[in-house]
């Protein structure tokens, strides 16, 4: 594997909890055990066409991490031209663990931060080559 | 896909007490003479929400005649409309200042006319490209709205039915959706289950709760929509297109008089919806 | 989410009073879920509510509430405590009245 950088890039979601549940995984990557590994981005920077945001994208492998179908994350990124190398849909982590559904958007609780466990472990054990 | 809108719609300002709202009232006058097909509408009607009020509203092209800059005609239509409109306010015809009130009308009901004519087919804001009006009976309580499908049966566990040659499909109301919120997680029943009238075939989950599918009628599943479990989200998108749970062979089908029509669960989803919006409130 | 059931209300028709749809709890099986209660914390209709006791149980405060068919909370309970009529019974009940 390339010492290509991680970067993951949550959606900006902040009508649902699923949207802080996203942040919440992301940060779990970037500023604990696996900061010196994973680094994040801001959504917004990439869409409003930051070039030298989207040139560090295009040489790393990017993980996007969307709180519902509409994926805007992943669309976003694809819009300026990087592939996505994983896409994690929260819904979908909570389907497979529904004992971990996030209360509210101002406070996701133990479970909330639980399912963001569950999208790092997903993204840990299925998202490196 | 563009939506011709055969009907017209003028709403006039009801500002009895100023000039604005004089003059609104004499162009209405003028434009019943004119073309006697205008519908006119009452601010009082849209304000009470009165449902023909609001079909009218939303079927039709629409122009607004505000008597001042408070533009309470142009606003209400804002409140209770998705589509572009047309409005003219009245105290900004500044070249007309001499012109008698009669006058000022005319050149207003023309102008009315004009914009009508010129507007005969125009895009909605928002569109629902796949479902025409008429299959659908909609009714707005507060900022929430109630879409229920014509010709199906419906069970007050918020489940409807309808009837495809000797089978029968089912799935979850608008209503029942908009209660639960986003499903993230649909359980189906295999098929060849067989169940009686309020059994449970399988489940589903949303962020606000966990829920049972109560079957609307006894048979055996046939179909499942089995594309529910990557795509849940299609029972909060489309609950009466693909949104759907499943097709079942019915044991009896008269079984099915047991339940709503469009109609009576039309009038139960209302009074629902109201005692769910007074909770919502209260939160 | 809000219940439309109650005293009062109807089902298929038929008043609500005339249903005998209630979860029964069986007071030697409820142990309260040690202090949880998860029957009533999922319950969006306000059917239970607990009772002193050593340890606290639950016990059915609003029996009309509860609606008709829907046995959800069943599948919460870890104790197998709640208990619900037979749905055909139900259904014949609900015929009978609709005929009259």
């Amino acid at each position: 594997m390339s010492d290509a950088k991680k970067i993951v890039i949550p959606c900006s979601g902040i009508g649902k909890a699923f949207g802080t549940v996203a942040r919440e995984a992301t940060y779990q990557l970037t500023e604990t055990d696996h900061q010196s590994e994973y680094k994040t981005m801001c959504l917004p920077l990439l869409v409003a066409g930051d070039q030298e945001a989207i040139d560090l994208l295009k040489k790393s492998n990017v993980y996007t991490i969307d709180g519902c179908p509409k994926k805007c994350a992943t669309l976003s990124v694809e819009r300026i031209g990087v592939n996505v190398a994983m896409e994690v849909m929260v819904p979908k982590v909570l389907a497979q663990n529904t004992e971990h559904k996030p209360g509210s958007v101002l406070d996701i609780g133990r479970n909330g931060v639980l399912l963001a466990k569950d999208i790092v472990n997903k993204i840990l054990e299925e998202g490196s080559d | 896909m563009l939506i011709i809108l055969s009907t017209k719609y003028v709403l006039p300002c009801a500002g009895y007490d100023r000039p604005g709202g004089k003059v609104s009232r004499l162009v209405v006058e003028h434009l019943q003479s004119l073309d006697d097909s205008i519908t006119i509408g009452s601010i009082g009607a849209l304000s009470s929400e009165r449902p023909g009020e609001i079909k009218d509203l939303r079927s039709s092209k629409v122009v607004c005649i505000d008597g001042c800059s408070v533009k309470c005609a142009s606003k209400l239509v804002e409140k209770h409309s998705a589509r572009d409109f047309e409005s003219i306010e009245v105290s900004v015809l500044t070249d007309m200042q001499d012109s008698t009130d009669d006058e000022k009308a005319r050149t207003i009901a023309d102008m009315v006319l004009q914009l009508l004519a010129a507007t005969s087919t125009t895009v909605p804001k928002t569109i629902d490209t796949e479902h025409s009006e008429i299959d659908y009976m909609t009714e707005m309580i507060d900022k929430f709205i109630l879409r229920i499908k014509k010709g199906l049966f419906y069970s007050d566990n918020d489940f409807w039915a309808q009837k495809e040659g000797g089978l029968v499909r089912i799935g979850i109301s608008d209503l029942l959706q908009q209660m639960v919120s986003d499903v993230f997680f649909v359980d189906l029943a295999d098929i060849g289950t067989h169940v009686e009238f309020g059994d449970e075939l399988g489940a589903f989950e949303s962020t606000k709760i966990a829920m049972e599918i109560i079957t609307p009628l006894s048979g055996t599943v046939v179909e499942k929509n089995s594309i529910l479990e990557d795509s849940p989200e299609f029972v909060n998108e489309d609950p009466y297109g693909k949104g759907w749970l499943y097709v079942i062979r019915p044991d009896d089908i008269s079984e099915l008089d047991l339940l709503k029509s469009a109609n009576e669960y039309f009038a139960y989803g209302i009074e629902k919806a109201k005692h769910e919006l007074g909770k919502k409130v209260s939160e | 989410m809000s219940n439309e059931g109650g005293i009062g209300s109807t089902f298929m028709s038929v008043s609500r009073e005339k249903i005998p749809w209630w979860p029964e709890v069986d007071t030697d099986k409820c142990d309260g879920c040690a202090g949880e209660f998860d029957c009533l914390k999922f319950c969006p209709h306000k059917v239970y509510r607990t009772v002193e006791g050593s340890p606290p149980h639950i016990e059915v405060e609003n029996k009309f509430n509860c609606v008709v068919f829907c046995r959800a909370c069943q599948k919460m309970c870890t104790k197998d405590a709640l208990s619900f009529p037979e749905k055909s019974d139900i259904l014949k009940i609900i015929k009978e009245v609709r005929s009259t």
